[in-house]
């Protein structure tokens, strides 16, 4: 344990950088929707009841006013840390990665075939190196997914 | 995702084998043929197919399997079948303003010419509603009253039809007659029991509350006055250049052989005279109007010239 | 009196309980696996009645869709990832209860609380149909508007400790519930020139992309992580002593079950709120009812009880204007219109009058189901209180496929499955960030209502603002909305400085 002095300088810093990096994201998102996305994507106006543009641009308007406000109050005070998640991203992306590869194969080879290739990557990308575990696993998706099909679900 | 079809057909190569196989032919069709109901189970469009599809199958001598792909009113199926083989093994269900209204008014991948159109079963009983308290007998009151207070009025609206058909007519009389979007018709039902809007359109969920005297029908969209109200008039008795009829529409892909277009014309049109589509459509209270064959494609592209018009002269 | 007799013989014929309990069996599986939602379930179902009989049918529709209520709460409890989107409150106190090795008494709990809240809402449509549809129909689009506010202070209640995390996870899901053809003009909103995006994002995907997939992509990285650093991974065994009711503890949720039910069954009558939204309104009730020493959040028992008797309380409360006047007050509801359509019974203000037998029978069966939920709840959970001792490297990639499968199913469109992984992308960035993806899927639910109630209101109203002093029934839910808010954010705040002094 460092000295409280320290260990809020040290802190604080990253807190800083996080707001900042949520304010850019968000904050240019939602600029992004209110002048490019939103004008482009709706029909405006001559309604009865409201614009089609007015519910989406409010909320974006929202979100945006929102960031900042958080960014300020970071920049006034030291937030308190919040419970969030701190693994490295590169797990999830491999995950992710894996899902997607696996849904395509189901688009191209269909429910069986692909639904098995889907829980193989997902295994492979668990670290699962146990051959037992790698063939099961997969067929008892493929031979389930392929019954589905048959009851004509 | 050309497995779908298949998983789909599970159940009725069952059946198929159930019956004894018919044996292979060498002219259409050779396989079972897909009936896509643009709309989701249990609505009127897919009962109706649903009843359809037994005697189909007897004439067809193939069984012929339902799968709902229900999305954007019927829109998402018709899109689909766009792309699909003109082969005739794919028919779309979905109701006929999906091909002669929607157009007009979206910007869609297809129009009525990508189309050719074999059956269309039944009529939707669509009409103008009100509370009996108000005092209407037909929607000539409502038109009077309106002007007479020179107040805007609201009314339920479910589609963009409704809406385009109810704005001529504001226009051609000079009131105001303010849609109220819902999401369908038992919200509009609901609304006009409740007395939150002066009437509503509602396409056939207020038949049960109109039987039992909760509603007034006011006025019928279609050509034919509906069984069951004959005092009703339609908009055209009342003096209204348009007619709004809504069936259930039978398509397949722009390009099917001549052959196998006959093919499907005979059956349906067997399948029109099948008494339990007609019973199903008389539950529904969807009238007895089954056109078939060139009756259909000539009715379909004058309904689509109709609302094209109505839609321009309401912009 | 005699139509009664026979209505009750025809639902304990052999076809309508083979039917029930088909139906309770069918929607319990679907309810316990993540990723299979009710929708899902019903899109399946539906087809097959038609080749039952009218009560059968009807039977085998509400089995599948009490028991999947039912059902959600499993793997809300075991794996911290709700069945169905209405169980997702059930998470808060289920999931921690699991993790301290009282997995089965969470599961007996929330079985005991759905089965109360199914049965007194059941009985409620049987004895006050009539009187309480009268009220649904004075719900209008001022009323609904003003409900839809009220309901939406409750994403203040649920955001936590940073108020405006929630909120701004609550307004991308009312962002995201706009996409689709605007209800007004019938324009194409957000859409991207795709017609699949017509009709919006479709729910399921959305439910079962944020909350399954989601869950899943967090647990699989702590799985990861835990492997490489070779920690050991935690199993969670049953505790042997203690997974049992004890009659203290039904004494102890007793008084939250019952509000909850009133909770839920109040939710089920007014049109369009739906299981989700009850659950989460009776949640933060039961929250603001709590007394010192209760643990909410961390695993009471109570809180599990809330949520489940609300989300069960909701569906035969939402058949009450159905039943009593023909209009269907949830999807589900909508359902059976379908299905008593294809049947030849029009639901309406005659239904009684013209097929009392059949209405009767469906009475009774629906009783009838709540004890078949029992049942198989009851032997289902001393299988599936095990699912804890089951490796996640089995858990995360059956579940991953389900969901893949359960957001194919109720549209048949491969674009519910990419759009499911999207936002089960989306959620798991919101989540690492701190953002809840409970307060957005409360956005996305409600935020169309809102906008469709309000847009009707201005065209009813004519803009006029006064005339909502002709609608006391939403002025009433007004105040409150402002009453709720203060409440809300107040000891919302306290609790959080508390937290922070370390008390």
């Amino acid at each position: 344990m460092n000295g409280d002095i320290q260990g809020r300088r040290v802190s604080r810093l990253p807190q800083f950088r996080k707001a900042l990096g949520e304010l850019i994201v968000v904050g240019g998102a939602s600029l992004a929707m209110i002048f490019w996305i939103i004008p482009a994507q709706t029909s405006s106006g001559g309604e009865l009841g409201l614009s089609p543009q007015l519910v989406p641009t409010v909320c974006s308007a929202a979100i945006g006013l929102l960031t900042l406000f958080r960014f300020i109050s970071t920049l006034i005070s030291t937030p308190a840390p919040e419970p969030g998640d701190d693994a490295p991203i590169h797990y999830a992306l491999t995950m992710i990665a894996a899902t997607a590869a696996g849904i395509a194969a189901i688009a191209y080879l269909g429910w069986a075939i692909g639904g098995a290739i889907l829980a193989l990557l997902v295994l492979l990308v668990l670290g699962e190196r146990r051959l037992l575990m790698l063939s099961l696993l997969p067929v008892l998706v493929a031979v389930l997914l392929f019954l589905i099909q048959k009851t004509g679900i | 995702m050309n497995l779908l079809p298949k998983m789909l057909l599970g159940l009725s190569a069952l059946t198929l084998v159930a019956t004894g196989a018919v044996p292979a032919m060498a002219e259409y069709p050779e396989k079972p043929v897909t009936i896509i109901v643009g709309f989701g189970a249990g609505g009127g469009v897919d009962t109706v197919s649903r009843a359809a599809a037994n005697a189909l199958g007897e004439s067809l001598g193939q069984p012929v399997a339902i799968k709902n792909q229900p999305g954007a009113g019927g829109g998402l199926a018709t899109t689909a079948l766009k792309a699909m083989p003109a082969d005739g093994y794919n028919i779309v269900a979905t109701t006929s303003t999906t091909l002669t209204f929607d157009p007009h008014t979206q910007d869609l991948a297809f129009n009525v010419d990508d189309f050719d159109y074999i059956a269309a079963f039944g009529v939707f009983p669509e009409a103008l509603i009100s509370l009996p308290s108000r005092g209407w007998k037909t929607f000539a009151d409502t038109v009077a009253e309106a002007k007479s207070k020179g107040e805007p009025m609201s009314y339920a609206s479910t589609t963009s039809v409704d809406r385009v058909v109810v704005g001529m007519i504001s226009k051609q009389e000079g009131v105001t007659l303010n849609p109220t979007p819902t999401k369908g018709g038992a919200e509009a039902v609901a609304q006009t029991l409740g007395g939150h809007v002066d009437f509503a359109y509602s396409s056939g969920t207020y038949y049960a509350q109109a039987e039992a005297g909760n509603l007034q029908v006011l006025a019928v969209f279609g050509d034919e006055r509906i069984e069951g109200f004959p005092d009703t008039p339609t908009l055209q008795e009342l003096g209204y250049d348009i007619s709004s009829m809504n069936m259930v529409l039978f398509l397949i892909p722009k390009g099917t052989p001549d052959e196998v277009k006959a093919k499907l014309t005979e059956a349906f049109g067997a399948a029109a005279k099948d008494p339990q589509l007609l019973e199903t459509l008389k539950k529904r209270n969807m009238g007895s109007f089954v056109p078939v064959g060139e009756e259909i494609s000539t009715l379909i592209h004058k309904q689509s010239d109709q609302f094209k018009a109505a839609v321009e002269a309401s912009k | 009196m005699e139509n009664i007799l026979l209505g009750a013989g025809d639902a304990f014929s052999l076809t309508a309980i083979a039917a029930v309990f088909g139906g309770i069996l069918l929607g319990y599986i679907v309810g316990v696996v993540p990723g299979l939602s009710r929708p899902a379930a019903l899109a399946v179902a539906v087809p097959l009645t038609y080749y039952m009989t009218p009560i059968a049918a009807i039977a085998f529709l509400v089995g599948v869709t009490k028991a999947s209520a039912a059902g959600g709460a499993t793997g809300a409890i075991m794996l911290n990832t709700p069945g169905e989107p209405s169980s997702a409150a059930t998470c808060y106190d289920g999931y921690p209860l699991a993790r301290a090795g009282k997995a089965a008494k969470a599961l007996k709990i929330a079985l005991y609380s759905s089965v109360f809240g199914d049965m007194v809402s059941t009985l409620v449509l049987i004895a006050l149909a009539m009187p309480l549809a009268s009220f649904a129909l004075k719900m209008g689009p001022v009323e609904m508007t003003s409900v839809m506010i009220f309901a939406l202070t409750f994403i203040a209640a649920l955001s936590g400790t940073s108020l405006t995390k929630g909120l701004v996870s609550g307004i991308f899901g009312i962002l995201l519930a706009t996409v689709g053809l605007d209800p007004e003009s019938a324009t194409p909103r957000l859409t991207f020139g795709m017609i699949e995006l017509f009709d919006g994002i479709p729910l399921v995907s959305a439910t079962v992309g944020m909350l399954a997939f989601t869950e899943m992509l967090v647990q699989a990285e702590a799985y990861i992580r835990a492997r490489k650093t070779g920690e050991e991974i935690q199993k969670m065994e049953l505790l042997p002593d203690d997974n049992g009711v004890s009659l203290e503890e039904v004494r102890e949720v007793a008084p939250t079950a019952v509000r909850s039910t009133l909770v839920g069954i109040a939710a089920g009558i007014i049109p369009g709120l739906g299981p989700t939204i009850g659950a989460f309104l009776a949640y933060v009730v039961a929250k603001k009812f709590a007394k010192p020493g209760d643990r909410y959040g961390e695993g009471d028992i109570k809180g599990v009880a809330a949520t489940e008797a609300a989300d069960n309380a909701v569906l035969p409360a939402s058949f009450i204007p159905l039943f009593a006047i023909g209009l269907p007050g949830s999807v589900s509801a909508a359902i059976l219109v379908a299905a008593f359509m294809m049947h030849g019974v029009v639901p309406g203000p005659l239904v009684f009058e013209q097929h009392p037998r059949l209405m009767y029978g469906i009475y009774v069966s629906m009783l009838v189901a709540s004890f078949c939920m029992l049942i198989v709840g009851r032997v289902g959970l001393t299988f599936f209180a095990r699912i804890g001792s089951v490796p996640a490297v089995i858990i995360i990639p059956m579940v991953i496929v389900f969901c893949t499968l359960g957001s194919f199913l109720e549209h048949h469109a491969m674009f519910s499955v990419y759009a499911m992984v999207v936002l089960g992308v989306v959620g798991y960035f919101m989540q690492r960030y701190g953002y809840s993806v409970v307060t957005f899927l409360i956005g996305f639910v409600i935020g169309p209502l809102f906008e469709l109630s309000l847009r009707q209101s201005i065209i009813v109203t004519n803009h006029r603002l006064e005339a909502i002093l002709h609608h006391p029934i939403a002025i009433g839910f007004l105040v409150m909305s402002v009453a709720a808010a203060i409440f809300f954010i107040k000891p919302a705040g306290k609790l959080a400085q508390a937290q922070q002094t370390g008390v």
